[in-house]
């Protein structure tokens, strides 16, 4: 009975064949630009030339001086970073989602432009703050306590590790877990109040148990997120000779003779590291027992009293200066002659910006970014649907490994996957003619954002009942036809978002990159990092404020479509 | 009635373990409202599914117009949007993005109409609906009656062979529900559809339907018209979901002649009660003396007073008498709960009323409305 069963489920259908057909094309797909470059540097990290397979580039790895120093900073900065970031971003959180500050909109707005700014011209601002020559502050505080060199230097660990708290550390926080205090059902707490207990102990006892699990989640993708970075510690790293992973697997490539192999047993090495997380995060959310987003009943927002002005200002002032401050000296620094010299003679110049924008390379670069946001946007409006749609809707049998595979690319750091494509496009003789061509680049930026703009699709679906779908067969619609009629125009507001989220990403991506980039498809981005390596700060802050531009002023346009973007119900 | 339209022969459908449907055999005919009934979890959703083609059968066949849609043995399996049927969703799945007329015009799109055809065929449908002037409106700034006459026209308007309706009524309030059904019924006898209709409330399944089948655990337990199912259930599950009834325990003491019964209560005192008819020997087929029996009646057969004159009904046969342990008003009259030794019987006593509770009443059980079942 079973076996006759089966029989039939085989030949049965026409319509599931030819929907089936097209899904095992997406899976194929996705698995191809997902696994393939990491499985190609997992082989490639064993292969020894000419002599098969081996542990010579591994050896070469460990003998390289300065490798083993480089994960363990790598593991000390984000320990650290966490320990301090964690206490202040959930500070934040409890102020935004459960207390009745003045003006949270606006500071979550805040911290949302906070979110997409690019990373590298807000350390370039920074710099232009914390240099221990000409930054501003410095020579404030040498002025004020008439010392001889400034006291601050950015140059440091703890100049690298303050640039990542002000930059992403806590705001990646603050944007995770805001909604989810917010939208925590407040029945649960107020059963708590009902019984006797006071509110502090209720947070403790039910509201910290209750969130754990999406706590958990946060820490893990904080953690993951972190090991994204590079071009935060390529800025400042080398001047002190500070490397982490990252920085060392560009290093070990950009010297002569490039060291692929220990490069890509390094990266290996860091992959390994990271599956304990990505199986304690896929577990976590997996299990979620915890229904904590009912959105029932919203909780009476936490009264502050005397609290409430000095809460907001010290909100609004971790706003401002996690995004307006350092932007507002980089600003300055495009008008200055040389940047930090008030003392010359007509300190103000517009020259930089004339010099810039008529440069030609400048030009190529802008053209570049332009077409990999719009490459980005265009793959992303195509093909995720399609994979949400799939994952969420059809009984499509590896419905379930497509949703991993969607999800993976968050928690591979750039670094690692842009070494993964390098070697994938380096390496085959069928790819090789593209490298270089700004496609590598759409390819390898898509699939950093496909989780995101794919878990912003699926929550959508997911929240679209399934009868309307229905109802378009009963009309006599086919598949395509209600995909094209009815699914896609009513997430088309989500479309428009998950495009913008694109953009953004794509443009100011730099870690995913950098391995892939030739100075013929080199983007904004790059040319910015390229300039400040070279010291020439205020061309770099050119490039800086027009990357600031081309990012926040898309989140502002994704900010008035995208009231769906999951932060505000 | 022009005969069957839609058939389903040995229809299943098995969730891992749990046969949703469980061999099912319906035959629905030309032009009459066909109702499945049963509580959540009976199977009835997954059949309409499998009829619309949302579920795809595990076992058997299904025939509209006598041509196989879904068929395991032949492997056929014909998808949804081929199938010609018209739906009514429970969340009506109003189309947001859409307009009314988009949405009615839909399936005719869909199935290639165009130009002025379209147009006039949706203002025909809105009108059927009583939606004239609604055209442009969006889908998500209907009422909930409104969104149920959009849903109703989109599914007529392209001529269905037949009409599904899924709990349709189950998100309107009260009064719209007496409404809605009302218009409903008079609609589907002007238009002479055949409406194939989906619920777990037996007061619209009595209402609406010309025949009912009442389901559990996947089978169609009884079928037939709602006065049937009413009056002469099959089975205590169809007896009790239908409607109230009150259920005693006994014994056979004597089997007469054209199925007259006496039957003794149990508890004291013990008292005689008289049967007949055959209808009320529902469970029963060789009823003998001696048997261990339930009585059942529905409270509204019960006439509380003396039965005096019924005829057949002896002296002192067929009367109670018990406290009154409860006293409900309900509007148009009482629910009173009678406790009688150790059982209780529900019974309706009209406005206004001169009981109180712990006062004595005295009843009697009809013997035309008593039905005996075994125990």
């Amino acid at each position: 009975m079973d076996t006759i069963k089966r029989g039939f489920a085989i030949r049965l259908p026409f319509r599931l064949e030819t929907q089936g057909l097209l899904c095992t094309a997406v899976l194929g797909a996705v698995g191809f630009v997902v696994l393939y470059p990491l499985l190609l540097l997992i082989l490639n990290s064993f292969r020894v030339p000419g002599a098969g397979y081996g542990l010579d580039h591994w050896a070469a790895a460990l003998r390289e001086p300065g490798m083993l120093t480089a994960v363990f900073n790598t593991a000390k900065l984000t320990l650290l970073l966490q320990a301090i970031s964690f206490p202040v971003a959930m500070l934040i959180v409890w102020l935004l989602a459960r207390t009745d500050i003045p003006g949270k909109n606006w500071i979550e707005f805040l911290f949302w432009i906070a979110f997409f700014a690019p990373s590298l011209p807000i350390v370039l601002g920074w710099i232009l703050l914390l240099d221990p020559d000409f930054g501003i502050l410095n020579q404030v505080l040498k002025q004020v306590f008439s010392l001889e060199t400034g006291p601050l230097n950015i140059y440091s660990f703890w100049g690298i590790l303050w640039v990542h708290l002000a930059t992403k550390s806590v705001v990646v926080k603050v944007i995770l877990l805001t909604p989810f205090l917010r939208n925590m059902d407040a029945s649960l707490e107020e059963a708590s109040r009902v019984a006797g207990v006071g509110p502090l102990r209720t947070l403790a006892r039910i509201v910290v148990p209750v969130m754990a699990p999406a706590i958990m989640v946060v820490m893990l993708m904080s953690v993951i997120h972190l090991l994204e970075t590079f071009e935060i510690e390529q800025v400042l790293g080398p001047p002190f000779n500070f490397y982490v992973y990252s920085t060392m697997i560009f290093r070990l490539l950009q010297i002569e003779p490039p060291q692929y192999g220990a490069a890509t047993a390094l990266a290996v090495m860091i992959l390994v590291a990271m599956v304990p997380l990505i199986l304690l995060q896929q577990n976590i959310s997996r299990s979620r027992r915890y229904t904590t987003v009912t959105g029932q009943y919203k909780a009476q927002r936490f009264a502050l009293g005397r609290w409430k002005w000095p809460a907001f200002a010290l909100v609004l002032g971790l706003g401002f200066f996690f995004t307006l401050l350092p932007v507002v000296f980089l600003g300055l620094a495009t008008f200055m002659r040389l940047f930090g010299f008030f003392d010359l003679p007509d300190p103000w110049t517009i020259s930089h910006w004339s010099r810039v924008l008529s440069d030609s390379i400048f030009l190529r670069s802008l053209k570049n970014s332009l077409l990999l946001g719009a490459g980005a946007t265009l793959l992303a409006v195509l093909c995720y649907p399609l994979i949400a749609y799939i994952v969420v809707r059809t009984r499509y049998r590896a419905r379930a490994i497509l949703d991993f595979l969607s999800w993976l690319p968050i928690a591979i750091p750039g670094m690692i996957l842009g070494l993964g494509f390098l070697e994938l496009f380096l390496g085959s003789p069928v790819f090789r003619p593209l490298y270089g061509s700004i496609f590598v680049l759409i390819l390898a930026t898509s699939i950093s954002s496909m989780t995101l703009g794919v878990q912003l699709l699926k929550s959508n679906l997911l929240q679209l009942g399934q009868e309307l779908e229905e109802a378009s067969w009963v009309a006599g619609g086919s598949w395509a036809y209600t995909f094209r009629r009815v699914i896609l125009p009513i997430l088309a507001p989500v479309m428009i978002t998950v495009g913008l989220v694109a953009f953004i990403a794509a443009t100011r991506n730099v870690a995913g990159i950098a391995l892939l980039v030739t100075s013929q498809n080199r983007p904004l981005a790059m040319l910015q990092l390229d300039y400040m390596v070279d010291g020439r700060y205020e061309a770099a802050a050119v490039v800086g404020v027009i990357v600031m531009l081309l990012t926040c002023g898309v989140a502002l346009l994704a900010r008035l479509f995208g009231l769906k973007l999951g932060i505000r119900n | 009635m022009a005969g069957t339209i839609l058939q389903l022969c040995q229809i299943s459908r098995i969730f891992g373990s749990t046969r949703a449907v469980d061999r099912l055999n319906l035959e629905i005919q030309e032009g009459e409202i066909f109702t499945l009934l049963g509580p959540s979890g009976c199977g009835k959703s997954t059949t309409l599914r499998l009829i619309t083609g949302l579920e795809r059968p595990d076992e058997g066949e299904i025939y509209l117009r006598g041509k196989a849609v879904a068929s395991v043995s032949q492997g056929v399996f014909i998808p949804t949007h081929k199938r010609n049927m018209g739906m009514v969703f429970q969340s009506y799945a109003i189309w947001p993005h859409l307009t009314v007329f988009e949405n009615v015009a839909y399936p005719l799109r869909a199935h290639g109409v165009r130009g002025a055809e379209v147009k006039e065929r949706v203002s025909k449908a809105l009108a059927l609906v009583n939606l004239q002037g609604f055209e442009d409106r969006p889908g998500p700034l209907l009422s909930g009656g409104q969104q149920q006459r959009v849903a109703l026209a989109r599914a007529m308007i392209y001529e269905p062979d037949i009409l599904l309706l899924d709990e349709p009524f189950s998100s309107l309030d009260a009064k719209l529900r007496d409404q809605m059904r009302v218009e409903l019924k008079q609609l589907q006898r002007r238009v002479g559809i055949t409406v194939l209709f989906v619920t777990h409330d037996q007061v619209e399944a009595l209402s609406l339907s010309d025949r009912i089948a009442v389901m559990e655990s996947g089978r169609a337990v009884q079928v037939g018209s709602p006065q049937q199912l009413y009056e002469r259930p099959e089975k205590p599950f169809i007896r009790d979901f239908l409607g109230k009834s009150v259920v005693l325990h006994g014994r056979i003491a004597r089997v007469g002649p054209e199925n007259q019964l006496e039957v003794v209560l149990a508890g004291k005192p013990q008292r005689t009660f008289l049967i007949h008819s055959n209808r009320n020997v529902a469970s029963v087929s060789q009823p003998s003396a001696g048997q261990r029996v339930f009585l059942s009646i529905r409270p509204e057969d019960i006439i509380v007073g003396q039965s005096g004159g019924q005829p057949g009904a002896g002296e002192n046969r067929n009367e109670m008498e018990g406290t009154i342990a409860a006293l409900q008003f309900q509007g148009d009259r009482y629910e009173c709960h009678v406790q009688v030794g150790e059982d209780r019987v529900v019974l309706y006593y009209p406005r206004p009323s001169p009981y109180r509770v712990g006062q004595t009443i005295r009843f009697y059980l009809p013997a035309t409305a008593l039905s005996v079942w075994t125990q």
